[in-house]
């Protein structure tokens, strides 16, 4: 099913909102470069709701002591700072700690997510 | 020192313990212990004999003075034939090889090098000392032995010139160093010292002493500080080679940590895979789950055995999802040594109990790696 969630205009860069799409419980981003997203509003480690968190860019490392902005983003958890890949909804380098991500496009001035 | 001289590699012999028992013992955790420091005069560098001769330097309690009186010893029923436990390889090999089922057993050693706080210089002398007696008193006198490369690890040039210099000893199969309270291993100081180990494919192997405080420091008694000093300094040790990355940029070494106990290991994996988690972006060159890599790269002698019965291990494995993080050790001389088919009876499953008693120790050290099993 594919529902139009809001005006595109409407959700701005480095933004997350909470909605419900039928009975599924999603969040819709945007990230600070004006990609959209939206993953399942659902912490899959003690069931917080993501859309209470923070979207940010991932920090990456190329050896020991090494930092560096990846270009990348992720939705952190509010309640144990997990981190969620905007793109592929995995936790870091643990790919069993996972959140379901849905497709979101953009057509027409809207945000459109699959889901359900 | 006779580097050059060649070990024959045993074949591991039959226990004698019939024909459905493991029929092989490595020992991970045997202590080799000096009768006196001038034993080393003979093979210490000229320069440093008055530290010995005239300033009365002891090996043993190397920093700040061990306050206990009451310690645990030797164990009481080991013979004197050969004369004191521990001291002359007849005493060792009597007591390992004929009164008990030790088919192979690496030596570590009391004289923790890497504990001294201060004279580097002289903690390298005789740290090399300490190796080329071994060799010559141990290693080269009996074929069933397998030594340590002791290190001064607060030097680590001096460390990697000791691990080239006596790694030419195909009877050296680890790099020693004791799981003090005041150093970070997985600080990237350290980092030639793994290299070392990892060019010369040997383990790096850590045990407590004397000088490993508990985080109380010395507590009020020995049986406090018996307790605690052991796991609380693996466990500090090793989560510094976790988030420090150490596990992951030599992710084909192998890390043991020897007597520090067993049943703190599932919830510490959890703890730290949970922390990774949490707090990826401050170590964000952690490539793996802590739990991954202590299973990949890391394992624990079993010594002290006294607490755990057989169910409770086998619960204790079942628990970590594998049987290949545990080898046997018995901890010679000491009064809690344990023995192998007591420890480890005909009870547990077959392939379970060989692999704490041989099979995980021929698959961690590199260089057993012609013994048949």
């Amino acid at each position: 099913m594919r529902y139009e969630v809001c005006k595109s205009v409407d959700l701005s860069r480095g933004e997350m909102r909470g909605v419900v799409l039928g009975r599924t419980p999603i969040v819709v981003l945007r990230t600070p470069v004006g990609d959209v997203g939206a993953v399942a509003d659902r912490c899959p480690h003690r069931g917080a709701k993501l859309s209470g968190g923070v979207l940010e860019e991932t920090v990456a490392s190329d050896g020991i002591g090494e930092v560096r902005m990846s270009g990348e983003f992720h939705v952190r958890c509010p309640w144990h700072r997990f981190q969620f890949d905007a793109s592929d909804g995995i936790c870091g380098v643990d790919r069993r700690q996972r959140v379901r991500v849905f497709p979101a496009t953009e057509e027409d001035g809207m945000v459109v997510v699959e889901a359900g | 020192m006779s580097t050059s001289r060649r070990v024959d590699t045993p074949t591991v012999r039959e226990s004698g313990m019939g024909a459905a028992a493991p029929t092989t013992v490595i020992d991970s955790d045997v202590h080799e212990r000096l009768s006196g420091t001038d034993v080393l005069l003979p093979y210490l560098a000229k320069p440093w004999h008055s530290y010995v001769t005239d300033y009365d330097f002891k090996s043993g309690y190397i920093k700040g003075g061990f306050p206990y009186a009451l310690k645990g010893g030797d164990r009481l029923d080991w013979s004197t034939k050969y004369g004191p436990a521990a001291v002359s390889v007849e005493a060792m090999r009597h007591h390992l090889f004929e009164e008990s089922d030790t088919s192979l057993a690496i030596l570590n050693g009391f004289f923790h090098f890497s504990a001294m706080a201060a004279s580097f210089e002289f903690a390298t002398a005789l740290a090399s000392a300490y190796n080329d007696w071994q060799i010559a008193e141990w290693l080269d006198k009996e074929p069933r032995l397998r030594g340590s490369v002791h290190v001064v690890a607060a030097d680590p040039a001096s460390a990697v010139r000791e691990i080239d210099r006596v790694a030419a000893h195909p009877g050296m199969v680890q790099v020693f160093m004791p799981t003090v309270g005041d150093r970070q291993y997985g600080d990237p100081y350290y980092h030639p010292i793994y290299e070392a180990a990892a060019r010369h494919d040997l383990v790096v192997t850590f045990h407590h002493g004397a000088p490993t405080p508990t985080l109380l420091g010395y507590p009020r008694y020995f049986a406090e500080w018996h307790v605690l000093a052991a796991p609380q300094a693996a466990m500090s040790q090793l989560t510094s080679l976790v988030f420090n990355g150490v596990l992951d940029r030599f992710d084909g070494l192998k890390f043991l940590f020897l007597e520090c106990s067993l049943g703190w290991l599932p919830w510490h994996m959890r703890r730290m895979d949970e922390n990774l988690r949490e707090f990826s972006t401050e170590v964000p060159w952690v490539r793996r789950l802590p739990s991954e890599a202590v299973r990949a790269s890391v394992r624990l002698s079993t010594q002290p055995m006294g607490e755990l019965k057989p169910s409770e291990y086998k619960r204790l494995v079942e628990e970590l999802e594998t049987d290949e993080l545990f080898l046997f050790s018995s901890d010679y001389p000491h009064y809690d040594a344990d023995d192998a088919a007591k420890t480890f009876p005909e009870s547990l499953p077959d392939a379970m109990r060989e692999a704490v008693l041989f099979r995980n120790a021929l698959a961690t050290f590199p260089r057993l790696s012609g013994v048949t099993a």
